[in-house]
């Protein structure tokens, strides 16, 4: 299912940190967000996820509008976030985590299995299962942020810097489960500053400056625009 | 559960001191005593609890304190006074035990009912920040007690009791109206506890004390937990007034003292927690009735405040405190 940004406004006071964005998200595919830091890219996220207001534009998933919903509403619709420095609940187990990402499920069968399902995709979980979130490493807690989301059984997923801090190993890891994802069906939009990972993995890319979009593009048409050669690829 | 853990070297220290307190009253003066004042001090312990459980769990949802919640409590006792005095319409065709339990439920949900408009209202459309919340529900306190003036008058009502009677335990007598209290209020707290600890909304309840976009994240309706909350911790409150009401008497004012009392249990526990707030109640309940009855009421204050003083000097987030959020 699409996920269409129409001209999104979003303020903290007298700030204005997205200031007219346009993003496409088409059917099934991998968009990718970049950016240096304050661009306005979590801005954007969280205006989708439902956590901030957005100040003007519009919202449309499928053909729901969704600005002015809260998450509650839109994780219905099949929305699930893995939100910038991933916000596990560090008081609870690992396993009580992941139950709470299934919160908006009420089929039982569907969740014990799913979470089966998280345990064999992600093997540390497993191990980690009663332990509290707070003691798990950073790369663990990364595993965990994305296994929550999951659990929603989304159909459109935000990842916010997903990989931050991990390990090239679990970054592979990461790298297959989003394309299993997409092939899947699951329509996915990702801010990260990983720009060979971005690079890769999306279809479509948007470069945000200053609250704007500077540049957008194929991959192919972005790694040959001098300006981002300059600064991002380091040519 | 989670809350067991941590540095609880002041919970240990404020435990022994209670324990050290019970023994100098056994060994100077003799066991009947010991008991009545002991059994006294459960009895206010668990009203205290009753009020102070509220607030606990409206900070921890909602990170706000309802300054009105003593006024709530009084509401409470007003409105079961209400329904089996002021209309005798309950009594005239009840036996009084169900009329009085019907009554009980009447204040909770009235009361509950309060509490979920002032979030509606009045907290929501200033932004849930505590200090116009502070403001609003003082002011909301003093309105309800001068309502209650201005309807019904100045004079002392009181409630018939529906348990009439008394049992004996280790030679001391306690009146049943008191048992029912202690009795009520201990089914209550069972079904928090398993409310909270048990429940796909206890899991949400903790969800959003740790992190509230975080649960916004995973599905749970903020807003609608809120009102819910609110609802529960006022109606703990209209339950804790319609059941010392009868015990003691009613007034307009009689929700203050119970209010400063809840407030000082929710800091010493740890605001926000819960088992701190029910080891916190009883110890201030022992405290009032042993220094009461021992002490002098004066002096008792003076020691509650000081135990609380130096448990905030050694651990300032209190017994189970959680620290920043
Ligand atoms: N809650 C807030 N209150 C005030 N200003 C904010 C708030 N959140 C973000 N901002 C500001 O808005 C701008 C955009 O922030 P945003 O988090 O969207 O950037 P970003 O592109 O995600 O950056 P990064 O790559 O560092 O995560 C920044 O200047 C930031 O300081
Ligand atoms: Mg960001």
């Amino acid at each position: 299912m699409p996920l269409l940004i129409k001209d999104l406004h979003v303020r903290y006071g007298a700030l204005e940190a997205v200031q007219g964005v346009n993003i496409t998200v088409p059917d099934g595919k991998v968009v990718g967000i970049l950016g240096a830091n304050g661009a306005g890219k979590s801005s954007v996220l969280k205006a989708v996820a439902g956590t901030i207001r957005s100040a003007a534009g519009e919202i449309w998933l499928d053909d729901k509008r969704i600005d002015g919903m809260g998450p509650h509403q839109s994780i219905k619709l099949g929305l699930a976030t893995v939100p910038e420095g991933r916000r596990v609940f560090a008081g609870m187990t690992v396993e009580e985590n992941l139950r709470l990402g299934a919160y908006s499920r009420n089929d039982k069968p569907g969740i014990e299995q799913d979470l089966q399902t998280m345990f064999e995709r992600f093997p540390i979980l497993k191990e980690r299962r009663k332990q509290h979130a707070g003691t798990l490493s950073g790369g663990e807690q990364g595993q965990l942020a994305i296994a929550r989301a999951l659990m929603v059984r989304p159909r459109f997923l935000l990842l916010d810097e997903p990989i931050q801090g991990l390990s090239p190993v679990i970054t592979d890891l990461f790298f297959d489960i989003i394309l299993k994802l997409r092939d899947e069906g699951v329509t996915i939009m990702m801010v990260e500053h990983n720009v060979h990972f971005v690079l890769n993995l999306s279809s479509y890319l948007y470069l945000m400056e200053q609250g704007k979009v500077r540049i957008e593009g194929e991959p192919k048409e972005l790694t040959s625009s001098e300006y981002v050669q300059m600064m991002y690829l380091g040519r | 559960m989670r809350f067991f853990k941590k540095d609880y070297g002041p919970a240990w220290a404020l435990f022994l001191s209670a324990i050290a307190l019970m023994v100098y009253v056994l060994v100077e003066y003799n066991f009947t005593v010991f008991v009545r004042v002991s059994m006294n001090g459960i009895v206010l312990g668990l009203t205290y609890l009753l009020v102070a459980l509220g607030l606990a769990l409206m900070w921890g949802v909602m990170h706000l304190l309802n300054f009105a919640h003593g006024q709530f409590f009084m509401m409470g006792a007003f409105s079961v006074w209400y329904f089996m005095v002021r209309v005798d319409v309950l009594t005239k065709y009840l036996p009084i035990v169900p009329a009085y339990l019907i009554s009980l439920v009447l204040a909770m949900v009235i009361v509950g009912m309060m509490g979920t408009l002032v979030e509606r209202y009045l907290f929501r459309r200033f932004g849930g920040d505590l200090l116009p919340a502070l403001l609003i529900s003082l002011g909301l306190g003093l309105i309800l007690a001068q309502a209650m003036i201005l309807a019904f008058g100045l004079l002392t009502k009181s409630i018939p009791t529906a348990f009439a009677g008394s049992q004996r335990f280790f030679g001391v007598s306690l009146t049943n109206e008191r048992l029912a209290l202690v009795i009520s209020a201990l089914v209550l707290l069972v079904a928090l506890w398993w409310l909270v600890s048990h429940t796909k909304f206890g899991r949400a309840m903790v969800a959003i004390r740790e992190d509230q976009t975080a649960a916004a994240l995973q599905g749970i309706d903020i807003g609608k937990f809120r009102l819910i909350v609110m609802f529960i911790g006022s109606a703990l409150a209209a339950v804790a007034g319609g059941l010392y009401g009868p015990v003691f008497q009613v007034t307009p004012e009689m929700g203050t003292g119970p209010m400063a009392t809840a407030f000082a249990i929710i800091v010493l526990g740890g605001l926000g927690s819960l088992p701190g707030a029910g080891i916190a109640a009883f110890f201030l309940g022992f405290v009032e009735s042993f220094g009461a009855t021992f002490l002098g009421a004066t002096i008792a204050q003076f020691f509650t405040f000081a135990v609380i003083i130096l448990v905030l000097i050694f651990k300032p987030t209190g017994l189970f405190g959680h620290g920043g959020h």
